[in-house]
Protein backbone atom coordinates (compact mmCIF):
# COMPACT_ATOMS: atom_id res chain seq x y z
CA UNK A 1 0.00 0.00 0.00
CA UNK A 2 2.72 2.06 0.78
CA UNK A 3 4.41 2.40 -2.26
CA UNK A 4 1.16 2.84 -4.23
CA UNK A 5 0.78 5.89 -2.46
CA UNK A 6 4.51 6.44 -3.33
CA UNK A 7 3.80 6.31 -6.88
CA UNK A 8 0.37 8.19 -7.18
CA UNK A 9 1.96 10.86 -5.66
CA UNK A 10 4.55 11.47 -7.78
CA UNK A 11 2.46 11.46 -11.12
CA UNK A 12 0.38 14.63 -11.43
CA UNK A 13 -2.82 13.30 -12.47
CA UNK A 14 -3.07 15.01 -15.89
CA UNK A 15 -3.97 12.77 -18.69
CA UNK A 16 -2.69 15.69 -20.93
CA UNK A 17 0.63 15.20 -19.88
CA UNK A 18 0.98 12.48 -21.92
CA UNK A 19 0.43 14.41 -24.94
CA UNK A 20 3.74 13.71 -27.22
CA UNK A 21 4.34 17.09 -27.51
CA UNK A 22 4.37 17.52 -24.03
CA UNK A 23 6.38 15.10 -23.39
CA UNK A 24 9.38 15.92 -25.62
CA UNK A 25 9.27 19.65 -24.72
CA UNK A 26 9.85 18.23 -20.68
CA UNK A 27 12.31 16.22 -21.55
CA UNK A 28 14.18 19.04 -23.81
CA UNK A 29 13.53 16.79 -26.96
CA UNK A 30 12.20 18.08 -30.29
CA UNK A 31 10.89 15.56 -33.60
CA UNK A 32 14.44 16.57 -35.28
CA UNK A 33 16.26 14.47 -32.83
CA UNK A 34 13.16 11.41 -33.39
CA UNK A 35 13.91 9.08 -35.56
CA UNK A 36 10.57 7.87 -37.78
CA UNK A 37 12.15 4.75 -39.24
CA UNK A 38 11.14 1.72 -38.20
CA UNK A 39 13.76 -0.81 -36.63
CA UNK A 40 12.52 -4.43 -37.07
CA UNK A 41 13.11 -5.99 -34.01
CA UNK A 42 11.95 -9.46 -34.35
CA UNK A 43 10.56 -9.73 -30.47
CA UNK A 44 9.46 -13.48 -31.16
CA UNK A 45 12.89 -14.72 -31.95
CA UNK A 46 14.13 -12.64 -29.08
CA UNK A 47 11.96 -14.12 -26.66
CA UNK A 48 12.78 -18.07 -27.42
CA UNK A 49 16.14 -16.75 -26.86
CA UNK A 50 15.84 -15.79 -23.39
CA UNK A 51 13.47 -18.52 -22.51
CA UNK A 52 16.35 -21.26 -23.94
CA UNK A 53 19.02 -19.23 -22.15
CA UNK A 54 16.86 -18.95 -18.98
CA UNK A 55 15.68 -22.89 -19.30
CA UNK A 56 19.88 -23.60 -19.49
CA UNK A 57 20.74 -21.22 -16.26
CA UNK A 58 17.92 -22.76 -14.78
CA UNK A 59 18.91 -26.62 -14.99
CA UNK A 60 22.14 -26.07 -13.47
CA UNK A 61 21.86 -23.20 -11.81
CA UNK A 62 19.12 -23.83 -9.75
CA UNK A 63 20.26 -27.06 -9.10
CA UNK A 64 23.34 -26.10 -7.45
CA UNK A 65 21.44 -23.26 -5.84
CA UNK A 66 18.99 -26.05 -4.38
CA UNK A 67 21.55 -27.92 -2.98
CA UNK A 68 23.36 -25.05 -1.54
CA UNK A 69 20.80 -24.08 0.27
CA UNK A 70 18.94 -27.72 1.72
CA UNK A 71 22.97 -28.56 3.00
CA UNK A 72 24.25 -26.48 5.36
CA UNK A 73 27.59 -25.87 4.38
CA UNK A 74 29.20 -24.37 7.32
CA UNK A 75 28.62 -27.17 9.25
CA UNK A 76 30.71 -29.01 7.01
CA UNK A 77 33.02 -26.85 5.58
CA UNK A 78 34.23 -25.46 9.33
CA UNK A 79 36.02 -28.87 10.41
CA UNK A 80 36.80 -29.54 7.21
CA UNK A 81 38.50 -26.15 7.12
CA UNK A 82 40.54 -26.41 10.40
CA UNK A 83 41.74 -29.88 9.32
CA UNK A 84 43.31 -28.67 6.33
CA UNK A 85 44.55 -25.64 7.83
CA UNK A 86 45.80 -27.78 10.92
CA UNK A 87 47.42 -30.44 8.25
CA UNK A 88 49.29 -27.53 6.21
CA UNK A 89 50.99 -25.91 8.87
CA UNK A 90 52.16 -29.31 10.36
CA UNK A 91 53.14 -30.58 7.38
CA UNK A 92 55.01 -27.83 6.87
CA UNK A 93 56.90 -27.37 10.19
CA UNK A 94 57.99 -31.21 9.66
CA UNK A 95 59.36 -30.32 6.05
CA UNK A 96 60.86 -26.71 8.11
CA UNK A 97 62.44 -29.15 10.77
CA UNK A 98 63.62 -32.25 8.00
CA UNK A 99 65.27 -29.30 6.38
CA UNK A 100 66.93 -27.66 9.78
CA UNK A 101 67.94 -30.65 10.57
CA UNK A 102 71.73 -31.40 9.57
CA UNK A 103 72.71 -34.26 9.50
CA UNK A 104 75.77 -35.41 11.88
CA UNK A 105 79.20 -35.28 11.50
CA UNK A 106 82.41 -36.65 13.17
CA UNK A 107 85.22 -34.81 12.29
CA UNK A 108 88.62 -36.43 11.69
CA UNK A 109 91.80 -34.33 11.40
CA UNK A 110 95.10 -35.76 10.71
CA UNK A 111 98.18 -33.65 11.87
CA UNK A 112 101.39 -32.88 9.41
CA UNK A 113 103.74 -35.79 9.13
CA UNK A 114 100.79 -38.63 10.03
CA UNK A 115 98.50 -40.53 8.63
CA UNK A 116 95.09 -42.34 9.40
CA UNK A 117 92.97 -45.00 7.58
CA UNK A 118 89.36 -45.40 8.64
CA UNK A 119 87.00 -48.09 8.39
CA UNK A 120 83.83 -46.63 8.05
CA UNK A 121 82.04 -49.36 7.62
CA UNK A 122 82.96 -52.55 5.91
CA UNK A 123 82.18 -50.69 2.74
CA UNK A 124 83.99 -47.76 3.02
CA UNK A 125 87.66 -47.10 3.96
CA UNK A 126 89.54 -44.07 3.91
CA UNK A 127 93.09 -43.45 4.14
CA UNK A 128 93.75 -39.87 5.13
CA UNK A 129 96.98 -38.53 4.76
CA UNK A 130 98.26 -35.50 6.33
CA UNK A 131 96.97 -32.24 6.97
CA UNK A 132 93.68 -33.39 5.70
CA UNK A 133 90.16 -33.53 7.46
CA UNK A 134 86.96 -35.43 6.62
CA UNK A 135 83.65 -35.01 7.82
CA UNK A 136 82.02 -38.52 8.34
CA UNK A 137 78.33 -38.42 8.46
CA UNK A 138 76.71 -40.61 11.48
CA UNK A 139 73.63 -41.92 9.11
CA UNK A 140 74.91 -42.22 5.77
CA UNK A 141 72.74 -41.23 2.99
CA UNK A 142 73.34 -40.18 -0.42
CA UNK A 143 71.26 -36.70 1.37
CA UNK A 144 74.17 -36.77 3.55
CA UNK A 145 78.07 -36.43 2.12
CA UNK A 146 81.18 -37.12 3.37
CA UNK A 147 83.25 -34.01 3.42
CA UNK A 148 87.11 -34.11 2.35
CA UNK A 149 89.47 -31.24 2.58
CA UNK A 150 92.88 -32.62 1.99
CA UNK A 151 94.02 -35.77 0.39
CA UNK A 152 92.85 -38.81 0.55
CA UNK A 153 92.19 -42.17 -0.67
CA UNK A 154 88.90 -43.79 -0.30
CA UNK A 155 87.81 -47.21 -1.40
CA UNK A 156 84.59 -47.78 -1.51
CA UNK A 157 83.13 -51.73 -2.03
CA UNK A 158 79.45 -52.26 -3.74
CA UNK A 159 77.03 -53.04 -1.08
CA UNK A 160 73.97 -55.39 -1.78
CA UNK A 161 71.58 -52.58 -2.10
CA UNK A 162 74.14 -50.70 -4.66
CA UNK A 163 74.55 -48.20 -2.45
CA UNK A 164 75.39 -44.58 -3.25
CA UNK A 165 77.73 -42.35 -1.83
CA UNK A 166 78.40 -38.77 -2.59
CA UNK A 167 81.74 -37.14 -1.57
CA UNK A 168 82.34 -33.56 -1.56
CA UNK A 169 85.88 -31.72 -1.73
CA UNK A 170 87.21 -28.98 -3.42
CA UNK A 171 83.59 -27.44 -4.99
CA UNK A 172 83.13 -30.79 -6.31
CA UNK A 173 80.40 -33.61 -5.78
CA UNK A 174 82.08 -36.84 -6.53
CA UNK A 175 79.39 -40.21 -6.77
CA UNK A 176 79.83 -43.52 -6.72
CA UNK A 177 78.50 -46.71 -5.28
CA UNK A 178 81.83 -48.77 -6.09
CA UNK A 179 85.34 -47.50 -6.70
CA UNK A 180 88.83 -46.41 -5.47
CA UNK A 181 89.67 -43.28 -6.13
CA UNK A 182 91.84 -40.67 -4.29
CA UNK A 183 91.45 -36.99 -4.19
CA UNK A 184 93.52 -33.73 -3.40
CA UNK A 185 91.57 -31.11 -2.69
CA UNK A 186 94.36 -28.38 -1.84
CA UNK A 187 97.85 -28.80 -3.36
CA UNK A 188 100.17 -26.09 -4.93
CA UNK A 189 98.09 -24.69 -7.48
CA UNK A 190 94.82 -24.61 -5.23
CA UNK A 191 93.54 -27.18 -7.50
CA UNK A 192 91.64 -30.45 -7.26
CA UNK A 193 92.98 -33.67 -8.72
CA UNK A 194 91.24 -36.94 -8.55
CA UNK A 195 92.56 -40.68 -9.86
CA UNK A 196 90.65 -43.14 -10.46
CA UNK A 197 92.43 -46.43 -9.88
CA UNK A 198 89.18 -49.01 -9.66
CA UNK A 199 85.71 -48.39 -10.58
CA UNK A 200 84.39 -45.27 -11.88
CA UNK A 201 83.07 -41.75 -10.66
CA UNK A 202 80.44 -39.64 -11.42
CA UNK A 203 81.63 -36.25 -10.58
CA UNK A 204 79.04 -33.03 -10.68
CA UNK A 205 79.93 -30.09 -12.20
CA UNK A 206 79.18 -27.16 -9.91
CA UNK A 207 78.92 -24.97 -12.65
CA UNK A 208 76.97 -26.69 -14.89
CA UNK A 209 73.57 -25.36 -15.72
CA UNK A 210 71.48 -28.21 -15.12
CA UNK A 211 72.95 -31.28 -12.98
CA UNK A 212 75.20 -32.33 -14.96
CA UNK A 213 77.43 -35.55 -14.49
CA UNK A 214 80.56 -36.65 -15.63
CA UNK A 215 81.78 -40.01 -15.68
CA UNK A 216 85.39 -40.82 -14.76
CA UNK A 217 86.39 -44.22 -15.50
CA UNK A 218 89.35 -46.19 -14.09
CA UNK A 219 93.14 -45.29 -15.28
CA UNK A 220 91.47 -41.52 -15.91
CA UNK A 221 92.05 -38.44 -13.63
CA UNK A 222 90.05 -34.80 -13.17
CA UNK A 223 91.84 -31.87 -12.73
CA UNK A 224 89.43 -28.85 -11.25
CA UNK A 225 89.86 -24.99 -9.91
CA UNK A 226 86.83 -24.04 -8.81
CA UNK A 227 87.69 -20.15 -9.06
CA UNK A 228 88.76 -20.16 -12.42
CA UNK A 229 85.97 -22.83 -13.68
CA UNK A 230 88.71 -24.83 -14.85
CA UNK A 231 88.51 -28.74 -15.71
CA UNK A 232 90.25 -31.04 -17.48
CA UNK A 233 90.25 -34.93 -17.81
CA UNK A 234 93.33 -36.85 -18.67
CA UNK A 235 94.69 -40.27 -18.41
CA UNK A 236 97.03 -41.31 -15.43
CA UNK A 237 100.32 -41.16 -16.31
CA UNK A 238 102.61 -41.09 -12.75
CA UNK A 239 101.18 -43.19 -10.03
CA UNK A 240 103.13 -40.74 -7.51
CA UNK A 241 100.19 -39.66 -6.51
CA UNK A 242 100.05 -42.62 -3.98
CA UNK A 243 103.48 -42.70 -2.48
CA UNK A 244 102.22 -41.43 0.23
CA UNK A 245 100.03 -44.54 0.60
CA UNK A 246 101.86 -46.98 -0.97
CA UNK A 247 105.12 -45.46 -0.53
CA UNK A 248 106.56 -46.69 -4.03
CA UNK A 249 108.40 -42.92 -5.33
CA UNK A 250 108.26 -43.50 -9.29
CA UNK A 251 109.76 -40.48 -11.26
CA UNK A 252 110.30 -40.84 -15.27
CA UNK A 253 112.05 -37.79 -16.55
CA UNK A 254 110.40 -35.19 -14.51
CA UNK A 255 112.03 -31.53 -13.77
CA UNK A 256 114.43 -31.44 -10.47
CA UNK A 257 112.06 -29.11 -8.99
CA UNK A 258 109.02 -31.16 -9.67
CA UNK A 259 110.67 -34.52 -8.03
CA UNK A 260 111.76 -32.04 -5.09
CA UNK A 261 107.95 -30.77 -5.10
CA UNK A 262 107.18 -34.40 -4.80
CA UNK A 263 109.62 -35.38 -1.66
CA UNK A 264 109.17 -31.88 0.39
CA UNK A 265 105.54 -33.08 0.12
CA UNK A 266 105.90 -36.61 1.00
CA UNK A 267 108.76 -35.86 3.94
CA UNK A 268 107.20 -32.60 4.86
CA UNK A 269 110.52 -30.80 4.98
CA UNK A 270 110.92 -27.79 2.77
CA UNK A 271 113.74 -26.87 0.50
CA UNK A 272 115.36 -24.61 -2.09
CA UNK A 273 117.24 -25.08 -5.15
CA UNK A 274 120.27 -22.47 -5.36
CA UNK A 275 122.24 -23.81 -8.24
CA UNK A 276 120.03 -22.79 -11.25
CA UNK A 277 121.41 -25.22 -13.53
CA UNK A 278 120.38 -27.95 -11.80
CA UNK A 279 116.67 -27.07 -12.28
CA UNK A 280 116.42 -27.72 -15.97
CA UNK A 281 117.81 -31.56 -14.88
CA UNK A 282 115.16 -34.27 -15.57
CA UNK A 283 115.31 -37.64 -12.73
CA UNK A 284 114.45 -41.13 -13.31
CA UNK A 285 114.35 -43.64 -10.58
CA UNK A 286 112.00 -45.32 -8.55
CA UNK A 287 112.05 -46.23 -4.82
CA UNK A 288 110.54 -48.41 -2.32
CA UNK A 289 109.48 -46.95 1.06
CA UNK A 290 112.86 -45.14 1.06
CA UNK A 291 114.08 -43.05 3.66
CA UNK A 292 114.85 -39.42 3.04
CA UNK A 293 118.58 -40.19 2.96
CA UNK A 294 118.43 -42.68 0.23
CA UNK A 295 116.66 -40.62 -2.18
CA UNK A 296 119.11 -37.61 -1.52
CA UNK A 297 122.18 -39.62 -1.53
CA UNK A 298 120.78 -41.05 -5.33
CA UNK A 299 119.66 -37.24 -6.41
CA UNK A 300 123.19 -35.82 -5.08
CA UNK A 301 125.43 -39.39 -6.98
CA UNK A 302 123.01 -38.74 -10.07
CA UNK A 303 123.99 -34.75 -10.74
CA UNK A 304 126.90 -34.67 -8.39
CA UNK A 305 125.46 -31.99 -6.28
CA UNK A 306 125.12 -30.86 -2.85
CA UNK A 307 122.37 -31.32 -0.33
CA UNK A 308 122.55 -30.17 3.18
CA UNK A 309 120.49 -29.67 5.96
CA UNK A 310 119.83 -26.73 8.24
CA UNK A 311 117.58 -28.34 10.75
CA UNK A 312 113.97 -27.21 9.03
CA UNK A 313 115.20 -26.66 5.19
CA UNK A 314 117.25 -28.65 2.22
CA UNK A 315 119.23 -26.56 0.35
CA UNK A 316 121.00 -28.21 -2.54
CA UNK A 317 123.97 -26.59 -4.35
CA UNK B 1 -2.28 -8.28 -17.05
CA UNK B 2 -1.30 -6.58 -19.78
CA UNK B 3 -1.50 -2.96 -18.66
CA UNK B 4 -0.62 -4.17 -14.69
CA UNK B 5 1.53 -1.54 -13.29
CA UNK B 6 5.33 -2.39 -13.01
CA UNK B 7 6.08 -2.11 -9.44
CA UNK B 8 2.90 -5.15 -9.58
CA UNK B 9 5.06 -7.16 -12.10
CA UNK B 10 8.58 -6.08 -10.57
CA UNK B 11 6.83 -7.78 -6.99
CA UNK B 12 5.34 -11.45 -9.26
CA UNK B 13 9.18 -11.39 -10.97
CA UNK B 14 10.78 -11.16 -7.18
CA UNK B 15 8.39 -13.92 -6.18
CA UNK B 16 9.64 -15.94 -9.56
CA UNK B 17 6.53 -15.43 -11.58
CA UNK B 18 7.33 -16.05 -15.18
CA UNK B 19 4.52 -14.81 -16.97
CA UNK B 20 4.89 -11.37 -15.10
CA UNK B 21 8.57 -11.53 -16.16
CA UNK B 22 6.58 -12.22 -20.34
CA UNK B 23 5.19 -9.07 -19.70
CA UNK B 24 7.60 -7.43 -18.50
CA UNK B 25 9.20 -8.58 -21.70
CA UNK B 26 7.24 -7.77 -24.36
CA UNK B 27 6.08 -4.55 -22.57
CA UNK B 28 9.65 -2.97 -22.49
CA UNK B 29 11.54 -5.13 -25.62
CA UNK B 30 10.92 -2.85 -28.61
CA UNK B 31 11.96 0.67 -26.09
CA UNK B 32 15.18 -1.24 -25.06
CA UNK B 33 16.04 -2.60 -28.39
CA UNK B 34 15.49 0.85 -30.24
CA UNK B 35 17.28 2.79 -26.99
CA UNK B 36 19.80 -0.10 -27.41
CA UNK B 37 20.26 0.45 -31.31
CA UNK B 38 20.14 4.73 -30.64
CA UNK B 39 23.25 4.30 -29.05
CA UNK B 40 25.48 1.38 -30.90
CA UNK B 41 23.81 1.35 -34.46
CA UNK B 42 24.35 -2.61 -34.63
CA UNK B 43 21.41 -4.76 -34.99
CA UNK B 44 23.41 -7.44 -33.39
CA UNK B 45 24.74 -5.69 -30.47
CA UNK B 46 21.27 -3.80 -29.39
CA UNK B 47 19.43 -7.47 -29.89
CA UNK B 48 22.56 -9.53 -27.53
CA UNK B 49 22.29 -6.42 -24.84
CA UNK B 50 18.81 -6.25 -24.27
CA UNK B 51 18.62 -10.07 -24.25
CA UNK B 52 21.54 -10.26 -21.41
CA UNK B 53 19.43 -7.04 -19.83
CA UNK B 54 16.44 -9.67 -19.19
CA UNK B 55 18.37 -12.51 -17.85
CA UNK B 56 20.27 -10.62 -15.22
CA UNK B 57 16.88 -9.60 -14.57
CA UNK B 58 15.55 -13.09 -14.32
CA UNK B 59 18.61 -14.19 -12.96
CA UNK B 60 18.59 -11.63 -9.83
CA UNK B 61 14.94 -11.34 -9.68
CA UNK B 62 15.57 -11.42 -5.91
CA UNK B 63 17.29 -8.16 -5.58
CA UNK B 64 14.28 -6.53 -7.50
CA UNK B 65 13.08 -6.53 -4.00
CA UNK B 66 13.83 -2.92 -3.17
CA UNK B 67 13.29 -1.72 -6.51
CA UNK B 68 10.62 0.97 -7.53
CA UNK B 69 11.33 1.66 -10.90
CA UNK B 70 12.11 -0.98 -13.18
CA UNK B 71 12.08 0.60 -16.50
CA UNK B 72 14.65 2.98 -14.88
CA UNK B 73 16.91 -0.01 -14.11
CA UNK B 74 15.87 -1.81 -17.38
CA UNK B 75 17.53 1.22 -19.36
CA UNK B 76 20.75 1.72 -17.15
CA UNK B 77 21.15 -2.26 -17.37
CA UNK B 78 20.31 -1.82 -21.14
CA UNK B 79 23.26 1.04 -21.59
CA UNK B 80 25.37 -1.33 -19.17
CA UNK B 81 25.74 -4.15 -21.65
CA UNK B 82 25.77 -2.59 -24.32
CA UNK B 83 29.37 -0.57 -23.31
CA UNK B 84 30.03 -3.89 -21.98
CA UNK B 85 28.97 -5.56 -25.29
CA UNK B 86 31.40 -3.06 -27.54
CA UNK B 87 34.84 -3.71 -24.95
CA UNK B 88 34.06 -7.70 -25.83
CA UNK B 89 34.16 -7.08 -29.18
CA UNK B 90 37.76 -5.72 -30.24
CA UNK B 91 37.43 -4.41 -33.75
CA UNK B 92 34.76 -2.18 -32.44
CA UNK B 93 37.20 -0.37 -29.94
CA UNK B 94 37.00 2.81 -32.24
CA UNK B 95 33.39 3.07 -32.07
CA UNK B 96 33.24 2.22 -28.32
CA UNK B 97 35.00 5.90 -28.09
CA UNK B 98 32.51 7.59 -30.15
CA UNK B 99 29.90 5.88 -27.76
CA UNK B 100 31.28 7.62 -24.93
CA UNK B 101 32.43 11.04 -26.24
CA UNK B 102 28.81 11.49 -27.80
CA UNK B 103 27.38 10.68 -24.97
CA UNK B 104 29.64 12.78 -22.87
CA UNK B 105 29.87 15.49 -25.65
CA UNK B 106 26.24 15.91 -25.59
CA UNK B 107 25.38 16.32 -22.59
CA UNK B 108 21.99 13.51 -22.97
CA UNK B 109 20.81 11.83 -20.30
CA UNK B 110 20.14 8.57 -20.43
CA UNK B 111 16.95 9.79 -19.21
CA UNK B 112 16.22 11.65 -22.43
CA UNK B 113 17.37 8.56 -24.29
CA UNK B 114 15.08 6.23 -22.65
CA UNK B 115 12.11 8.80 -23.73
CA UNK B 116 13.15 9.19 -27.15
CA UNK B 117 13.81 4.92 -27.47
CA UNK B 118 10.01 4.98 -25.92
CA UNK B 119 8.57 7.19 -28.20
CA UNK B 120 10.23 5.99 -31.32
CA UNK B 121 8.97 2.34 -30.47
CA UNK B 122 5.56 4.05 -30.07
CA UNK B 123 5.40 5.99 -33.55
CA UNK B 124 6.81 2.70 -34.84
CA UNK B 125 3.43 1.31 -33.83
CA UNK B 126 1.40 3.45 -35.94
CA UNK B 127 -0.30 2.51 -38.83
CA UNK B 128 1.72 3.25 -42.13
CA UNK B 129 -0.88 6.43 -43.22
CA UNK B 130 -0.74 7.71 -39.62
CA UNK B 131 2.72 7.48 -39.29
CA UNK B 132 3.66 8.96 -42.61
CA UNK B 133 1.65 12.11 -42.27
CA UNK B 134 2.35 12.48 -38.77
CA UNK B 135 6.14 12.57 -39.59
CA UNK B 136 5.21 15.27 -42.50
CA UNK B 137 3.21 17.21 -39.96
CA UNK B 138 6.07 17.20 -37.15
CA UNK B 139 9.60 16.23 -38.70
CA UNK B 140 9.13 18.15 -41.50
CA UNK B 141 7.03 20.88 -40.55
CA UNK B 142 4.47 20.70 -43.27
CA UNK B 143 0.94 22.18 -43.16
CA UNK B 144 -1.90 20.35 -43.71
CA UNK B 145 -2.64 21.57 -46.87
CA UNK B 146 0.48 20.92 -48.34
CA UNK B 147 0.11 17.26 -47.26
CA UNK B 148 -2.96 16.99 -48.53
CA UNK B 149 -1.53 18.22 -51.79
CA UNK B 150 1.34 16.31 -51.92
CA UNK B 151 -0.47 12.62 -50.85
CA UNK B 152 -4.07 14.12 -53.14
CA UNK B 153 -6.31 13.23 -50.06
CA UNK B 154 -8.76 15.87 -48.41
CA UNK B 155 -7.20 18.28 -46.18
CA UNK B 156 -10.09 16.65 -43.32
CA UNK B 157 -8.50 13.31 -43.82
CA UNK B 158 -4.99 14.53 -42.85
CA UNK B 159 -6.39 16.38 -39.83
CA UNK B 160 -8.11 13.31 -38.60
CA UNK B 161 -5.16 10.92 -39.25
CA UNK B 162 -2.98 13.42 -37.25
CA UNK B 163 -5.35 13.31 -34.44
CA UNK B 164 -5.87 9.34 -34.77
CA UNK B 165 -1.83 9.11 -34.61
CA UNK B 166 -2.21 11.43 -31.30
CA UNK B 167 -4.82 9.47 -29.78
CA UNK B 168 -2.94 6.30 -30.30
CA UNK B 169 0.22 7.46 -29.18
CA UNK B 170 -1.53 8.71 -26.18
CA UNK B 171 -2.41 4.96 -25.63
CA UNK B 172 0.84 3.27 -26.85
CA UNK B 173 2.19 5.88 -24.30
CA UNK B 174 -0.19 4.87 -21.27
CA UNK B 175 1.98 2.01 -20.05
CA UNK B 176 5.14 4.07 -19.74
CA UNK B 177 4.13 6.65 -17.85
CA UNK B 178 6.13 6.03 -14.79
CA UNK B 179 9.24 6.65 -17.16
CA UNK B 180 7.65 9.45 -19.30
CA UNK B 181 6.64 12.15 -16.87
CA UNK B 182 9.52 14.66 -16.35
CA UNK B 183 10.06 14.11 -12.55
CA UNK B 184 12.84 16.34 -12.52
CA UNK B 185 15.92 13.90 -11.63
Amino acid sequence: MRRKNNISKKIPNHPQDLNIDKILGNHHLDYDSIDFEKKEADILQAYQMINKQINKSRNLFYYLKNIIKHTNLTNILKPLYTIVVTAVIILTTIKLLDTAKEPEYSIISVDAGEKITVHVNSYISIWLNSNSTVKIPREISRRAPFYLKGEAFIKITESKKKKEYSIISGGMEFRTSSAEFHINSENQENELVAHISEGKVNCVIPFATKSQELTIFEGEKINFIEKAGFLAKDNIHTYNYMAWKTGILQFTNQPLSEVMDILSNYYDIPFTIKNDSLKGKHFTATFNNPTIDEVLNKIMANYNCNITGNGNKLIIN
Amino acid sequence: MSNTPDHILTQKITEGNKTAFDHLFFKYYKPLYRFAFNFCHSPIIAQESVQNTFIKIWKNNKALKNCDNIGKLLFTYTRNEIIDEIRKNNTRKKYEMNVIQEYDSEHKSINQEKVKAIIESAIEQLPDQAQKIFRMAKKEGLTVNEIADYLSISPKTVENQIIIAYKKLRKYLEPFKNQLIYLGD
